[in-house]
């Protein structure tokens, strides 16, 4: 069984993604595949996956050319997990879309629900097997996603930034299925920033850059683990926000309730919580996108009596779903109206500008489409446009999600910065703790239904 | 299931609706109306749907009565005023009842037509209720960047037509990677049959119908 490119190569426009690349990996092998955001790994994955047919060279998983294989084929040799979990279902709820990724596959009528069964024991998923897809939380779809591909029973799995968005346990909890899977035979490719945890898994880790893959060795890899430490942080006695017997629910599920909570002090706070507790639920009520029980104030008035559109120039969110936050076609429109909106345009001189995009590594994209960026771009400018309207709050949601390292080293040193200068206030909900930790002012945790400042993290 | 198949019940519908615009005798058109008055009293609905039955088509009715009883002749007027009564309970009779689910595997299954076409109506319905949502925020968006965007605002039509080939384009790749393919054959974890029983009731009614309309 091979698994392997052989002089592919790969343009976007006069752009050239990869070059000449030959690569092979061995039979169920454990493989991670790291490398700056935009430099093409998502692109090599999808043509693993055989999602461009008119490429150059030739792309084989599990002994079989997949490029020209229709789809009801092709899904037995590769499976791909996305790093959107919006992106994998086209049914409304998780049975549906085995049932429906089983019947595309030609699985007779009566082993259909043996092997739907058989996948949803695999992942533990029975009790979300019947709920609508768009009620779950990340995680939660990742998990359904994967138990399709165990239905698929694929040879070989990508995994796209699968964690990007999810909790640590969740995390945990996935990769040793992923690692069962390897054990049964799946050769495993996975792509992601956040590097703990692979120390123990991985049989090699490969970097991207200069449009080709090379092999790293150990020692190198370890270089580029972070280090553990004891943080401490303290309590806020004051914040923007004072929430009373505030009480939150998604259709009959009561998410969390709170007595009474200050937030959004002045700094940063960082809100984490397992998935499908209610963190970006918390955002969207403060919002007002989204109702609730209970009082919220925003500098002593209630939040539900104020006028919406001049309240969200007070309070802004960036959204986890990076697309939404956009209004113009491309990064220099959308750049050009937050300098116009801004509430502080003296911050913003056209040099500031640019040494900022410097930073976040995103000088030159000025006529690129925004839908068209990659992931971590897609990331940084919304998280960037944000940052320059400078609401006295804003509030992120998975603000690193799909961002490399040296990105998600800037992102939380610009915050440190502009929180410094007392110019806005962050509160973030991010799952990725290591490069945020150490720029955190108070540490607030969503568990057992509500929320609680914590003191001390080891 | 005890209901009739949605395709048979579909295809008879469209037939008689068909049949009903060159039939001008009122009095065919309450036999029909009769006839369907029964099978939705037979269907159980929630009394806001039969408060909407008995209410929605007043006013059209009586448009059209007064226009032809004024313009045209008293003959004409009732067959307009009854014509409308029996496509609104026509239809009603179709949407009120039948589980789109169901009518869509029968479609694909008994009637073979494309699946993309299937798959493509049943990602278009589950991505209606979200409509509303998604449309509250873009506006939320762009009040946050100091924008004001009227629910006529162009560019909020277009924000939401990019938003919905955003999502064509995810929901193709999420059926293609689970395995879809154009074309080809695929196994059904819910059969889906017509019934004998089915073809002769649609019979028997259309053949009432034709009597009908020969007798009256």
């Amino acid at each position: 069984m091979t698994t392997s490119l052989s002089h592919v190569t790969l343009s976007y426009g006069n752009k050239k993604i990869i070059n000449d690349l030959s690569i092979s990996f061995q039979d169920a092998s454990f493989n991670l595949l790291i490398g700056a955001s935009g430099i093409g790994k998502s692109t090599f994955l999808r043509v693993l996956a055989g999602f461009y047919p008119q490429l150059k060279g030739e792309v084989i998983a599990d002994n079989t050319i997949v490029d020209n294989l229709p789809a009801n084929q092709r899904a037995r040799h590769v499976g791909m997990l996305f790093q959107d979990p919006n992106t994998q279902f086209a049914m409304p709820t998780p049975f549906d879309e085995l049932v429906f990724t089983l019947e595309n596959l030609q699985v007779p009528q009566e082993r259909i629900q043996a092997e739907a069964q058989r996948a949803i024991d695999f992942v533990g998923i029975n009790q979300l097997s019947n709920l609508k897809i768009n009620t779950l939380s990340g995680g939660e779809k990742q998990k359904v996603a994967l138990a399709v591909i165990v239905a698929m029973q694929s040879k070989v799995l990508l995994l796209d930034e699968p964690f990007a968005n999810i909790d640590q346990p969740s995390r945990r909890y996935l990769l040793k299925k992923v690692k069962q899977l390897q054990a049964d035979g799946t050769t495993i490719i996975v792509v992601d920033h956040d590097l703990s945890g692979y120390e123990d898994l991985a049989n090699q880790v490969w970097l991207m850059a200069d449009q080709t893959i090379q092999a790293i060795s150990e020692s190198d890899f370890k270089k580029r683990l972070p280090t553990k430490q004891v943080f401490d942080f303290a309590v806020p006695t004051r914040g923007a926000f004072v929430c009373d017997d505030l009480k939150v629910s998604v259709g009959d599920r009561k998410l969390f309730s709170i007595q009474h909570l200050l937030l959004a002090a002045a700094g940063i706070t960082l809100l984490t919580g397992d998935n499908g507790t209610g963190k970006s639920t918390l955002f969207n009520a403060l919002t007002r996108l989204k109702d609730y029980e209970g009082e919220i104030a925003y500098l002593d008035r209630d939040i539900s009596k104020l006028k919406v559109p001049s309240y969200l120039k007070e309070v802004a969110l960036v959204f986890q779903n990076s697309e939404k936050q956009y209004l113009r076609m491309t990064v220099d429109e959308e750049l050009a109206l937050s300098l116009q909106q801004t509430r502080h345009p003296e911050n913003w001189q056209p040099e500031a500008v640019a040494a900022y995009l410097q930073r976040l590594n995103m000088s030159g994209l000025g006529d690129h489409i925004v839908y068209q960026l990659s992931g971590g771009q897609k990331k940084k400018l919304q998280l960037f446009v944000m940052l320059i309207m400078e609401t006295p709050v804003l509030l992120l949601d998975e603000p690193l999600a799909g961002l490399d390292f040296q990105s998600v080293r800037q992102v939380a040193a610009i915050l440190r910065e502009i929180a410094d200068r007392k110019r806005q206030r962050f509160v973030i909900i991010s799952h990725q703790l290591d490069q945020l930790l150490p720029v955190v002012d108070f540490y607030l945790r969503l568990e057992n239904q509500t929320l609680h400042y914590q003191e001390r993290l080891s | 299931m005890n209901a009739m198949n949605p395709s048979i019940k579909f295809i008879l519908i469209l037939i008689v609706s068909l049949e009903i615009t060159v039939i001008l005798d009122y009095r065919v058109n309450l036999v029909v109306a009769g006839c369907t008055i029964i099978y939705l009293l037979a269907s159980r609905l929630s009394w806001y749907r039969y408060l909407l039955l008995i209410f929605l088509p007043i006013i059209p009715m009586l448009g059209a009565w007064t226009s032809f009883n004024t313009f045209g002749s008293r003959e004409m007027a009732w067959v307009m005023m009854t014509r409308i009564l029996v496509y609104v309970y026509l239809g009603a009779a179709f949407s009120f009842t039948t589980d789109m689910d169901w009518l869509l595997d029968s479609l694909e299954q008994n009637f073979h037509l494309p699946t993309v076409f299937i798959y493509g109506l049943r990602g278009a319905l589950s991505f209606v209720p979200r409509v509303k949502q998604e449309i509250k925020v873009i506006r939320v968006a762009a009040m946050m960047r100091g924008v004001k965007m009227a629910p006529y605002s162009p560019q909020l039509f277009f924000k939401s037509i990019l938003i919905s080939m955003r999502w064509s384009s995810r929901l193709s790749t999420a059926m293609i990677s689970h395995g879809f393919t154009e074309n080809a054959p695929r196994t059904h974890f819910k059969k889906v049959v017509i019934k004998k029983r089915d073809i002769v009731i649609a019979s028997v009614l259309l053949v009432v119908m034709q009597l009908a309309v020969v007798f009256l």
